[in-house]
């Protein structure tokens, strides 16, 4: 038994060998992009944050050096495609993370032309404000407990497809569904919600509309944030619709809030 | 251009048979200890300077004028046989040959001028014996890894018995075991093929010019055959290694009339783990293979063979406390079941017919308290195929036929329940498969040979039909005896795809059958090379060039679940893919020493409209340079040496340049981006590892035994399993956490014995 034993031991260690180390990448030189995130609301006034990127491995805590990254003093206006009107914003010196906001508000299905001007780069990109949805009905089912004591709830949202499109419709902004080959159709969003166990519960859902660079944008982005360190995912490349720069210049239009009340 | 191949088929077929002569000998060349048959033994008239060889059932058939004639019928790794023949009628002339004494010849190939020879290109005939004598990680001999070590075959991750043949996907290979297609060839995650030497008796890769009988994948073809279990003597081998043991048996039924092979290998991994695992915790992980074959000869003209694979691999983990019961049940596996019946309607022409069945399935159980879900993937298929072989003259050797494959995928079948609650949530589609094939052999001339085929395959699923025509041409002209050039054409379609949601090759990869929305993948591929033996074919030597360009190839959207996505077709990207290089092949096929060198200069790239910004980018094993060296010594009866060095550029990845931040979805803050690079523009460093082994057999009265002890990666080289990159990596220099790539390794030196028998 002892013998076995050791060649089990042996065998294990060579087994479990597995070496980790830390490997130099030889990459080339990160020049830092201006970094632009702009979505569309229809009716409200558009915001704008600017900033820019940095090395990937020469940052020691991205959390503060990052916030520290945001841009001022450029010149950011634009131009409804659709009314031939342009909109220069202002740079709102308050906030932390130095907000340019344009005056005007913003019309559903109009296209938008944004142009960037900052220290002498030049960055452009294109949006149209889609069409707001209308919730239909909602249903729910309980699900079970969460580990706080609070219920889980799970929502069937239902809504009719817009005409146009692609539509990509979301209740999180993070995962959208597409109306590609379901056009006219009536569509279900299903959501997990965990909720406090203050009965009767009150819940305010609704569904966005994006555009499909919207829709790209924000979905690659939230599966990046959450394989970031999952070693075995495949990498999510974000797209941004940004000429000369990243990010998001986009639009989403949002329904009108459907009350849903749950009682115990 | 359809009609042309027609009409230039045609008028090979016509031209061989006008010229054909009066009388054929026919029949069926046999190792003559075994009974084997023997795939690939040539029969050569040298007065005539014409002759034949053995199809894949040992059947050949030579029509030629009545004569007196010598006729040589040779085989590598068996003494050559000479029969004087009076041709004055139809005869039919079995043969059997001796195999060489150890000495004489080292089995390495088939026949020994075949590469220069035959019309075909592309194609190698895999050395089953060096799989055996080659040294191998953990002692298990495993053919996919002597595969990789051919050119134009890119190995996968590191250990890994996966591949990659000229630039296309681990999905575009198809491998047949006994005519009956494994989906999954692989054990371990992928670390081991599921393929036992000991049941193996032959296999063909397919690289390039692929005859039309073959067809459904875009890179290439592996034809592996079973033993068909000696029709003499009753006859075992086995071993016993470091993590698994095998047996072989064989032995004849009704001597000379019908004979079994059965053969079964198991790991122990889980006895070996159970004394180290804490108390209430259960995990085991263990895989086994069984194969198995009858054949029975009914008659001159009628044989059959049945023969069947089982495999698979089965991990479970449980945690038992009170209150608390948690456990995962995983088991994936391959069976088939092949029935094959060979009829011989004339000395001229000669038929198969086969019934398969194959099935791969891919369970996870899981149980978490009130929660107990299985998962199910898979795919199966039954079908019935015909092939005939038609001689009708020393000029043709046409081949055709037709199959046809009812096929069940089932990407993901989800049942279960919570509490009393079930639920269930199931995605079958039914497919139809169907190919008819011709080809013909045709010899022109003493210089030019051609091969030319044309295949019509057809796909069915729901309201979606495909029907496709695939032309494929092989021309060869002899330079002299020992010197040819060949070149080829060949159009495929590939009807099944595979989504695969990691790097490594995981059962979790399911297959998808093409729909309204994926369209058949296709690839065209021209290839052209020059063939040389030298000293009496001692060596063998080839240099090819080639081009592939493939369409429709998928990639699935960045995150998508393929596993519980019930509209799986939305999410996929479709693209294109070519692939271009250069092969060398130098084999040393007799003496003291063997072995072979290869070396590939290759480039493979993809395209995507949705990917990278519409530009193109490297495939992940798009590898610059890959070469391999390897090498048998045999010092005497009882000692031998073996070698393997392997050197390649290492594989693409994507890394992160820059970082920035954008306001989360909600109020959830600032979110943290990555800015990537080009997909796929990081190369790793370099692979390469030197693998040694040394054996020691001993001849006893009544078996024969042998010590091997082998060292895998001997100078303990850190090659890369996979690149992740941490961005919480803990410098332990600067003790802060910071980003940084880290390179998994996980073979170091492995030094292995292992015991082996024979009787």
């Amino acid at each position: 038994m002892k013998k076995a034993s050791f060649f089990t031991l042996i065998l294990f260690s060579l087994l479990l060998g597995s070496c980790e180390k830390n490997i130099t990448l030889d990459i080339p030189k990160y020049d830092s992009k201006v970094v632009v995130f702009c979505v569309l609301l229809p009716n409200q006034r558009a915001q704008l944050s600017l900033s820019l990127s940095q090395s990937y491995y020469s940052y020691a805590d991205t959390d503060t050096t990052l916030n520290n990254h945001f841009i001022t003093n450029a010149k950011v206006y634009i131009t409804d495609l659709t009314a031939g009107t342009t909109d220069t914003f202002q740079e709102d010196t308050f906030s932390q993370n130095k907000i340019y906001f344009g005056k005007k508000f913003i019309a559903t299905g109009h296209t938008y032309f944004l142009h960037v001007n900052y220290n002498g780069k030049i960055l452009t990109a294109q949006t149209t404000v889609p069409m707001p949805p209308k919730i239909d009905h909602v249903d729910y089912l309980k699900l079970d407990t969460t580990f706080y004591g609070g219920p889980n709830y799970e929502f069937h949202v239902y809504f009719n497809d817009l005409p146009g499109g692609p539509n990509y419709f979301s209740v999180d902004n993070a995962n959208f569904i597409s109306d590609v080959g379901l056009a006219g159709k009536q569509l279900e969003i299903i959501e997990d919600l965990s909720l406090a166990p203050n009965y009767p519960i009150t819940v305010d859902v609704q569904v966005n509309n994006a555009n499909k660079e919207t829709s790209d944008f924000l979905s690659n982005a939230n599966i990046q944030n959450q394989n970031a360190n999952n070693p075995f995912s495949e990498p999510v490349i974000v797209e941004g619709n940004i000429n000369g720069g990243l990010g998001l210049f986009g639009a989403i239009s949002q329904s009108p809030f459907f009350k849903v009340i749950i009682t115990k | 251009m359809k009609q042309l191949l027609l009409t230039l088929f045609v008028f090979f077929v016509i031209t061989g048979v006008v010229s054909a002569k009066k009388y054929t000998i026919s029949g069926y060349v046999k190792d003559a200890a075994t009974g084997e048959v023997l795939i690939g033994a040539s029969l050569y008239v040298p007065k005539l300077k014409t002759g034949a060889v053995t199809n894949a059932y040992g059947f050949y058939s030579l029509t030629l004028n009545a004569d007196s004639i010598g006729l040589v019928i040779r085989s590598m790794g068996y003494k050559a046989v000479y029969k004087k023949i009076d041709l004055r009628k139809n005869i039919e002339l079995n043969v059997n040959l001796q195999t060489l004494e150890l000495g004489e010849v080292v089995i390495v190939g088939s026949k020994a001028s075949e590469n220069v020879e035959k019309p075909q290109m592309g194609v190698i005939d895999v050395p089953i014996a060096s799989v055996k004598e080659l040294p191998a990680i953990f002692g298990e001999k495993d053919l996919f890894k002597v595969l990789q070590l051919l050119p134009g075959v890119q190995a996968g991750a590191e250990g890994s018995a996966g591949f990659y043949v000229r630039g296309g996907g681990a999905d575009e290979n198809l491998i047949l075991l006994d005519e009956a297609v494994i989906y999954n060839p692989f054990h371990m995650a992928g670390f081991f093929s599921i393929f036992n030497g000991d049941a193996i008796k032959s296999v063909d890769l397919y690289k390039g010019g692929f005859p039309a009988q073959y067809g459904g994948r875009l890179s290439s073809i592996i034809d592996i055959s079973m033993k068909d279990g000696n029709m003499e003597s009753f006859h075992g081998e086995g071993g016993i290694g470091l993590i698994s043991s095998r047996l072989m048996l064989e032995g004849p039924i009704v001597k000379n009339k019908a004979s079994f092979m059965v053969s079964a290998r198991r790991t122990y991994l889980d006895l070996l783990i159970k004394p180290f695992l804490p108390k209430g915790t259960e995990a085991a992980y263990y895989f086994y293979d069984i194969n198995a074959k009858v054949n029975y000869i009914i008659s001159d003209k009628d044989r059959v063979y049945l023969s069947g694979y089982m495999g698979a691999d089965v991990l479970s983990t449980s945690l038992v406390n009170p209150g608390d019961t948690t456990g995962v049940g995983v088991s994936w596996g391959n069976k088939s079941a092949t029935a094959r019946w060979n009829h011989v309607f004339s000395p001229k022409l000669f038929a198969n017919t086969t019934f398969i069945y194959d099935d791969y399935n891919f369970t996870i159980n899981e149980q978490m308290n009130a929660l107990q879900a299985k998962i199910t993937s898979g795919i199966n298929d039954v079908g019935g195929k015909i092939d005939f072989d038609w001689f009708p003259s020393p000029l043709n050797h046409v081949k055709f036929g037709g199959i046809y494959t009812y096929s069940e995928f089932i990407p993901s079948l989800v049942e279960g329940q919570i509490g009393s609650v079930g639920f269930t949530n199931e995605q079958t589609k039914y497919v139809h498969n169907a190919a008819v094939y011709i080809n013909d052999e045709y010899t022109f001339s003493e210089k030019w040979s051609f091969n030319i085929g044309l295949r019509a395959p057809y796909f069915g699923y729901k309201q979606t039909d495909y029907f496709d025509v695939e032309p494929r041409f092989t021309a060869k002209y002899s330079l002299d005896k020992t010197t040819s050039l060949k070149a080829s054409y060949v159009m495929m379609y590939q009807n099944i795809h595979l989504l695969s949601n990691s790097s490594i090759s995981l059962p979790t990869d399911i297959w998808i059958p093409s729909s309204n929305i994926v369209k058949p993948e296709q690839s065209q591929q021209v290839s052209a090379g020059i063939f040389k033996n030298f000293m009496d074919n001692a060596f063998e030597t080839s240099a090819e060039v080639y081009y592939k360009k493939s369409n429709n190839v998928i990639e699935y959207q960045p995150g998508t679940d393929i596993f519980f996505n019930p509209n799986i077709d939305n999410a996929l990207y479709f693209g294109q893919g070519w692939s271009y290089g250069l092969e060398l092949f130098i084999k040393k096929n007799v003496g003291k020493f063997t072995g072979w060198l290869g070396y590939t200069l290759s480039w493979a790239n993809l395209q995507f409209a949705q990917l990278n910004n519409g530009a193109a980018f490297p495939a992940t094993y798009d590898r610059r340079h890959d070469f391999s060296l390897t090498g048998i010594y045999n010092f005497n009866k009882n000692w031998s040496f073996s070698g393997v060095f392997i050197y390649e550029t290492g594989s693409s990845l994507t890394v992160p340049l820059g970082t920035y931040v954008v306001p989360g979805p909600g109020q959830n803050g600032m979110v943290q981006l990555l800015d990537y690079g080009s997909m796929n523009f990081y190369k790793l460093p370099a692979y390469n590892r030197l693998d040694i082994g040394i054996k020691y057999t001993r001849q006893h009265k009544k078996y024969e035994d042998e010590w091997r002890f082998d060292i895998y990666n001997a100078y303990s080289r850190q090659n890369p399993y996979f690149v992740f990159i941490d961005p919480n990596y803990m410098d332990p220099n600067a003790n802060i956490s910071r980003p940084a790539a880290v390179q998994i390794s996980i073979f170091p030196i492995i030094p292995t014995f292992s015991y082996n028998f024979k009787f």
